[in-house]
């Protein structure tokens, strides 16, 4: 895996588990709450039932009381009327149930037909539990929880009856089923509810079809259904409520469904998602910033060795960080300088021993360089090349060394001030040959080999040592070729003047198209024609290769002669 | 992750209002088989708001957007409420696709009783029709007609024969027996206070005496009529199937049958025929849904569960081919009187000429002593004596 991918991807793997790590607490915190909530919210319903059901107790003891202030002094037949009038009272009073008992008998009763009705719900006179029997007894009221034979359980409600006839013992007794219908009345919606007393579940709601054992907890399943909802547990809540005489507490139930929690659930997961998605571009971003900070030098240097190890000896990569980074390029830079200079060292070397070997002056090998260079420059501003530095240093040393063969060509051909012979010619034609295998030699500089090599191939083809011709001959090579002949024609010699520059240039443009590349003549000329000829010095550049070389410098070419910073040419 | 960050979750959660009238058992049984679809249906809250009769109508009437009330998405009412509830655009029709399904499952007239031309606008979930209850062991066979049974001679303290005589659903079919056919040929209703007075006059000695007066009119008067002929000292009475489970718990033997003729009438007693009905509002903000809820009612399990625990009488064809919910001491005697009986057109115009009937017989029954029989007419035409 790249570099890059690598640190994008271990920012995504950093920033997902702090993502998830927050999330899980977040999720965590927001499940606890909307739970605590909830539970609060089942123990304010809860209480609210447990009122209604101690208000519907408080509705039948007044109940109660009034319908026996009213049969007190009524003594019941079984008359159609007077049960008739019962009926009236249940009706007035919503009572289920009522039952008129004198002494041990039961004097009357009257019961609605809906919940009222069945041989469960009379009232066992007296009641068996002692405590109910003694306070009956004693003239007391009483309240107790009966359940029938069927299962069916019902709140009893007795009062005596004062009535004006010494010695007589009448009780009234109000009813009141513990079932589904009550508890739905009390239950709030989306609860599931349950009476329970001593550890017995009195009634469920909503009622389970066709079972005589209630249960609430069997009712789970059916209860409301939100998101994710099924994931907890229902919620429950007791209260004991009434506290009745036969000891019995009956208590309220209520079961909800953990709704809210499963809400939360999905918002905390939503929530999660945004931070998981926010984290993961955030990432990314940060992943491939922190990339592109780091792996710009690491480039660079990776394109600077490679550009080193094909020969661009003018590499040098921009400095700007303190860091690890910035040390390697400055050593990198450190390390390309000395190549460089080992370089430069041989090419001044083998320059001064053309120097020595040759009539040519040190100043006409900086002539020569810088004309050279101008020319390219004009060539550049017309638009017709395009040089990198590295070109240009390669250049510049072909322009330094193309008279380098003439090493191994003896001094009395090379001073022969007659003509020469046709062995003699001939050894005179092998020097570019032999200049560009010395340049090869020393590696790295082939290209500048190649130039030196065509140095004197004429455009027409009459040329030497290979009669190349036109587009086939190096530009570099035809820029050499016209500059040098220039420098030879207005170069004052020991024993003659040069000729004066209209007739160079005269002689320049006579033979352009013939030994010369027109463009190139007429890319001189312009150099001529234009700038001030020194008789010492480059033409326009200050900063030759050759001048550097003699002056312990770099030549300009790394500070300001690469077109782009920290790449080669 | 994607879907769980597009959903919102209150806004997934539908939450339906359906309003009844039904109190104790049958709304028990609502409640439950709604929590069933409920849980079958996912996040979905259904809410059961218990009105009286007359303000579940108002309610209906009322809860119109323009009103500011809450609209009920569904509603469990008499089938011969459709007729207004269509009129004034509160309850709407239901697709023909659920419609094609209810053909197939429903007996004709129930669908017959939800319908206008071929528009359905509910669903019948039961029944209800009204049929004589008497005691088998105070007659010797079942009564041939109402005459012959406040003929015969009980032991005292025993009253021969009760119905609610300021309900024009008890009288009507006695009228019709009496007349000869409730409605005339256009289907209107013939409730005519001559008739009415003299059917009454009739009926005289089931209501004329006191106990008996008492044991005809009055509040809760089916319980009282239950508890008397559980104790014997009712021989028979006019009653609705939902009272057969007081009557099984009474421990009473019972039989039932229907509606016994008058004597000198001219044609057996037909009785109405009711139907209950599941209506979806207009105004429902989750109209799929209610209808679907609606359908689900109308289903062969849930039905026959509402259907059994209200004690109402099945619609649906199938229940009919398989006897089963019909079982029961009873049970039968109330599906003989729904074959014989008439069910009562969904019209306004009905509803109006019944309203108008009741109206009559509240001003015959409110009196606290029996009428003379002299004096019905009179009271029934608000001409009191």
């Amino acid at each position: 895996m790249k570099l890059r991918w690598q640190l994008v991807v271990s920012h995504l793997v950093s920033i997902l588990t702090a993502a998830l790590l927050i999330g899980a607490v977040h999720l965590f915190l927001l499940l606890r709450s909307t739970r605590v909530l909830e539970q609060q919210s089942l123990d304010a319903s809860l209480a609210t039932a447990s009122h209604l059901l101690s208000q519907k107790m408080s509705e039948l003891e007044g109940d109660r009381d009034a319908m026996a202030a009213f049969v007190a002094s009524t003594s019941f037949t079984p008359d159609v009327e007077q049960l008739g009038r019962l009926h009236d009272l249940l009706a007035l009073y919503r009572v289920e149930r009522v039952e008129v008992f004198d002494g041990l008998r039961r004097e009357a009763e009257a019961y609605r037909w809906e919940r009222g009705i069945g041989s469960s719900l009379e009232t066992p006179w007296f009641p068996r539990n002692p405590n109910i029997a003694a306070k009956i007894a004693a003239g007391r009221n009483a309240t107790w929880v009966h359940r029938g034979t069927d299962g069916r359980a019902s709140l009893k409600l007795a009062t005596p009856l004062h009535s004006a006839a010494p010695g007589e013992h009448r009780w009234l007794v109000v009813s009141e089923p513990l079932d589904g219908t009550l508890l739905g009345e009390i239950v709030p919606a989306q609860a599931f509810g349950a009476l329970e007393a001593g550890g017995q579940t009195l009634a469920v709601w909503p009622e389970t079809p066709g079972s005589h054992q209630p249960d609430l907890a069997s009712l789970a399943a059916y209860l409301p259904r939100g998101t994710f909802s099924f994931l907890f547990k229902p919620l429950l809540a007791v209260r004991p409520t009434l506290q009745l005489d036969d000891g019995t507490v009956v208590s309220v139930e209520l079961m909800t469904s953990a709704v809210r929690s499963g809400e939360s659930l999905l918002v905390g997961l939503q929530a999660w998602f945004v931070v998981l998605a926010g984290g993961m571009l955030l990432a990314f971003t940060l992943g491939n910033s922190l990339a592109n900070r780091l792996l710009a030098p690491l480039s660079a240097l990776l394109d600077g060795t490679a550009a080193m190890a094909r020969g661009h000896l003018m590499v040098r990569l921009p400095q700007g960080r303190n860091d690890e980074l910035g040390a390697l390029t400055r050593e990198f830079n450190r390390m390309a300088d000395e190549i460089r200079n080992t370089y430069l060292a041989s090419i001044s070397t083998l320059a001064e021993v053309v120097e020595a070997k040759s009539r040519y002056t040190r100043e006409h090998v900086e002539r020569v360089e810088a004309l050279v260079l101008a020319t390219v420059e004009v060539l550049e501003h017309r638009g017709w090349v395009r040089f990198s530095s590295h070109q240009r240093f390669l250049l510049s040393v072909a322009a330094i060394l193309h008279d380098v063969g003439k090493i191994a060509i003896g001094n009395e051909i090379l001073n022969k001030s007659g003509p020469l012979d046709a062995a003699e010619r001939q050894q005179i034609l092998t020097h570019p040959e032999v200049g560009a295998l010395i340049v090869e030699r020393m590696g790295k500089l082939e290209r500048a080999a190649e130039i030196i090599r065509c140095a004197h191939e004429h455009f027409d083809g009459s040329g030497y040592p290979r009669g190349l011709r036109g587009e086939a001959i190096p530009l570099e090579s035809r820029i050499i070729l016209a500059v040098d002949a220039f420098d030879a024609m207005t170069m004052d010699r020991p024993y003659s003047s040069g000729r004066p520059l209209a007739d160079a240039v005269s002689e320049l443009r006579a033979e352009a198209g013939r030994q010369f590349d027109p463009v190139v003549v007429e890319a001189l000329v312009e150099v001529i024609t234009t700038r001030e000829l020194p008789k010492s010095a480059a033409p326009s550049s200050e900063s030759g290769l050759y001048r550097a070389i003699q002056s312990g410098q770099d030549g300009g070419f790394n500070s300001g002669g690469s077109r782009r910073r920290g790449a080669p040419g | 992750m994607l879907a769980l960050g597009c959903r919102d979750a209150s806004e997934g959660r539908a939450h339906l209002v359906v309003g009844t009238f039904w109190a104790g058992a049958g709304e028990q049984a609502l409640q439950r088989e709604l929590i069933r679809i409920a849980h079958d249906l996912g996040p979905v809250n259904i809410e059961v708001r218990r009105f009286s009769a007359s303000a579940l109508l108002d309610y209906l009437n009322r809860s119109q957007p323009r009103e500011g009330r809450q609209p009920l998405d569904l509603a469990i009412v008499p089938h011969d409420w459709l007729g207004q509830l269509v009129q004034r655009e509160i309850i709407g029709e239901l697709p023909a696709e659920r419609v094609l399904v209810l053909r197939q499952r429903l007996i004709g007239q129930a669908l017959q009783a939800a319908s206008e031309g071929r528009r359905v606008f509910g669903y019948p979930i039961s029944a209800q029709v009204l049929a004589l209850v008497y005691d088998p062991t105070l007659f010797g066979y079942p009564p041939r007609s109402i005459e012959e049974i406040l003929a015969t001679r009980f032991a005292a303290g025993v009253l021969p024969f009760a119905l609610d005589v300021s309900d024009p659903a008890f009288l009507a079919p006695l009228v019709g027996s009496f007349q000869g056919a409730l409605t005339d040929a256009d289907g209107n209703l013939m409730w005519r206070a001559a008739t009415v007075a003299e059917v009454l006059r009739r009926l005289a000695p089931a209501w004329g005496t006191t106990a008996g007066w008492r044991a005809c009119r009055g509040s809760d008067l089916e319980s009282l009529q239950v508890q008397l002929f559980a104790q014997g000292k009712l021989a028979s009475f006019i009653a609705g199937p939902w009272l057969l489970q007081a009557l099984e718990d009474s421990g009473r033997p019972f039989a039932v049958m229907p509606i016994s003729p008058l004597a000198s009438g001219m044609a057996p007693a037909r009785a109405l025929v009711g139907y209950q009905c599941v209506v979806v509002s207009r105004e429902s903000r989750w109209g799929d849904l209610a209808l679907e809820v609606g359908a689900r009612l109308v289903r062969e399990k849930a039905n026959e569960r509402i259907n059994h625990a209200t004690r109402r009488l099945p619609v649906l064809l199938r229940a009919y081919e398989s006897k089963q919910g019909l079982a029961g001491p009873g049970g039968f005697g109330f599906l003989r009187a729904l074959e014989q009986g008439q069910f009562v057109p969904a019209t306004e115009k009905w509803s109006e000429e019944l309203a108008q009937a009741q109206r009559q017989l509240d001003a015959f029954a409110s009196r606290t002593r029996p009428a003379a029989p002299g004096d019905i007419a009179a009271l029934l035409t608000g001409s009191e004596p």
